[in-house]
């Protein structure tokens, strides 16, 4: 037997994390820490090492990109799974580019969390077709805005074209059959679209750091 | 972020400053000809004492013009200091002299009662008190035997005190318009974001609801999951999708910069259950009419949904931005349309809802096209090209 999935849950709403936490342990996941803000989701990260951690856009202390960035810098192995309201947008964009690996709406049913939770702890990207069009929409931005160095990442025509899929709703395995490829394959070109940007994001904060000096 | 024009608190503030500057040179050209005229004076002494009352005047007039205090004391107190110092040319000089010379010692320096008139009540104003210190000035150099006009005063300090009237009322109207459109704009956006927030707020409680009573009230936590539904659908403008609900062509009107439209913010307004959205990050902006039609013809397609895909059916909406262009596309996971319906409903003439979305797009010269498989969905890919000169 291999050990139960573990989870942290991050959520400023005491009731929200508790019916959080229910759905999970039902579901078999083990909720090893819950907390109400970027600096106790940091250090409570860093204690338990979570598999899983269930990120609140919205905190008292910060963002949900802050404590992104703060999880994973305490526990790299960790996965970052983003919960947060559908108005928040482009927040989201910024937790994906900070390093979360999928985002799911609040109001997704217990079955789709837990799904969800299970797919991000086997290492999957939980790419919804809103979080397609966002990073599609990112992606094409970023080749219409002035050169930058290092130049900013691109899509292949054939990962742009899958994300249109994933953005239009098309299942992994619809996707494959339309294009007349294997469903890992899809899976991997949908990977290498965050992991490019994910990366990209990387450097320009590394940047950013030596330029302010804040590497020392 | 674009740069905002933001009202002034004073928007007069810069007329007043550049009368100051024309206040201190008029003065300086009252000086010098007081300096050359002033020994054929019959009272040098008193003529420049006059002078030194009017030096010590600008001063105050200048400070307190620029600042703005009491502004409408200041320049009543000037029109009548103005008057007397023209008039008093009877009493510094022999009358040979001043009939035939500019009014002393003001000279050009009467002409600022006449400008602050025109900036503080208006071209009325300023016309009116323009003519009255022109009569003065005539008066005192006897030429009102003479038609006035004759003299340039008149008309030079009649324009003068109309002019910067105008001038003043137009910029104060202009900030007027200017700060009621800021104030609007902040209106409709607070507006907006507390309904964003009313909106997430209340989802996510009835969300909570039917989480946590699913295990003790299953019936409560239908309720509550229901209510979330109809929520959104009741936000969105859109009814919840069901076979015979009628859809409200309607768009939700968030004209943000004049005349464009948002085109993704006004699709996410439609996400529910059934209708998934998918938009790039920030605004997607059409010009309004561009955009009413694109999101017509998408709640068109929406309805078609509804009525056709069956209860199960999701939309997936997807919005692109390809700068020339704004592409959406409306695809559902229905059982797709059968092969030979579509031709048998054209030729029955039911292609009524086809139709107007192709119409709708064709008016503002974008595309729409259908594809349908057999057990695979249908697909809307609606098409609108943007305005000339890209309204991004």
């Amino acid at each position: 037997m291999t050990d139960p999935t573990t989870v942290m849950v991050v959520d400023d709403h005491p009731m929200w994390r508790d019916a959080v936490s229910r759905d999970l342990e039902a579901a078999g996941f083990a909720v090893v820490a819950t907390a109400d803000g970027v600096t106790t989701a940091a250090t409570r990260a860093a204690a338990t090492r979570p598999d899983v951690v269930l990120m609140d856009m919205q905190l008292p202390d910060g963002t949900g990109t802050d404590a992104t960035l703060r999880v994973l810098a305490a526990s790299p192995d960790t996965r970052v799974l983003v919960l947060s309201a559908s108005s928040e947008r482009d927040d989201v964009l910024e937790a994906v580019k900070a390093g979360a690996s999928g985002y799911l709406v609040k109001t997704a049913s217990a079955a789709e969390l837990t799904a969800a939770v299970r797919s991000t702890a086997d290492g999957q990207a939980v790419f919804t077709p809103g979080l397609a069009g966002l990073v599609l929409g990112e992606y094409r931005r970023m080749s219409t805005a002035p050169p930058s160095t290092p130049p900013a990442p691109v899509l292949t025509p054939r990962e742009a074209e899958v994300l249109r899929l994933v953005a239009k709703g098309l299942a992994a395995k619809q996707i494959a059959t339309r294009l007349g490829v294997s469903h890992r394959t899809v899976e991997s070109h949908v990977q290498a679209t965050l992991r490019k940007l994910q990366l990209a994001n990387r450097v320009e904060l590394t940047r950013y750091a030596i330029e302010t000096g804040l590497d020392e | 972020m674009t740069a905002q024009p933001t009202p002034e608190e004073d928007p007069l503030r810069p007329l007043w400053r550049a009368a100051q500057v024309f206040r201190v040179a008029s003065f300086g050209y009252a000086v010098a000809v007081e300096i050359t005229s002033a020994r054929d004076y019959a009272h040098p002494y008193l003529s420049w004492a006059l002078v030194a009352v009017e030096a010590a005047w600008t001063g105050v007039a200048v400070v307190a013009l620029t600042l703005g205090w009491h502004r409408r004391a200041v320049v009543a107190v000037e029109l009548a200091l103005a008057l007397l110092l023209v008039l008093s040319s009877w009493v510094v000089s022999p009358r040979a002299f001043w009939v035939t010379h500019e009014s002393l010692p003001t000279t050009l320096w009467c002409a600022n009662v006449v400008v602050s008139f025109g900036l503080l009540w208006g071209p009325l104003a300023g016309a009116v008190v323009g003519l009255v210190v022109a009569l003065a000035v005539n008066l005192v150099s006897s030429q009102l035997t003479d038609p006035p006009w004759r003299d340039a005063s008149v008309p030079v300090l009649v324009t003068i005190g109309f002019v910067l009237g105008v001038l003043a009322r137009t910029a104060t109207r202009a900030n007027d318009q200017l700060r009621a459109a800021v104030e609007q704009r902040a209106a409709t956006e607070e507006r907006e974001r507390l309904a964003r927030q009313v909106h997430d707020g209340a989802l996510q409680v009835l969300a909570l609801v039917a989480r946590r009573q699913g295990a003790v009230d299953a019936e409560l936590a239908a309720m509550a999951d229901e209510q979330q539904r109809a929520l959104r659908g009741y936000l969105s403008q859109l009814p919840a999708p069901s076979p015979d609900a009628p859809v409200r062509a309607a768009t939700t009107h968030r004209a943000t910069l004049a005349g464009t439209l948002d085109v993704a913010a006004a699709l996410t307004d439609l996400e529910s259950s059934a209708i998934r959205v998918s938009v790039p990050p920030g605004p997607v902006r059409l010009d309004s009419h561009r955009a009413e039609e694109l999101v017509a013809a998408v709640h068109a397609a929406l309805h078609n949904v509804a009525v056709h895909a069956g209860p199960e059916a999701v939309a997936y909406l997807l919005v692109e931005d390809l700068d020339e262009e704004v592409v959406v596309s409306v695809r559902d996971d229905g059982p797709g349309i059968p092969q030979g319906r579509l031709e048998r409903a054209a030729r029955e003439g039911r292609l009524g809802v086809r139709q107007s979305i192709r119409g709708r797009l064709a008016a503002v010269g974008g595309t729409a096209e259908l594809t349908t498989t057999d057990g695979e969905g249908t697909e809307w890919e609606l098409r609108v090209p943007r305005a000339r000169g890209g309204a991004r």
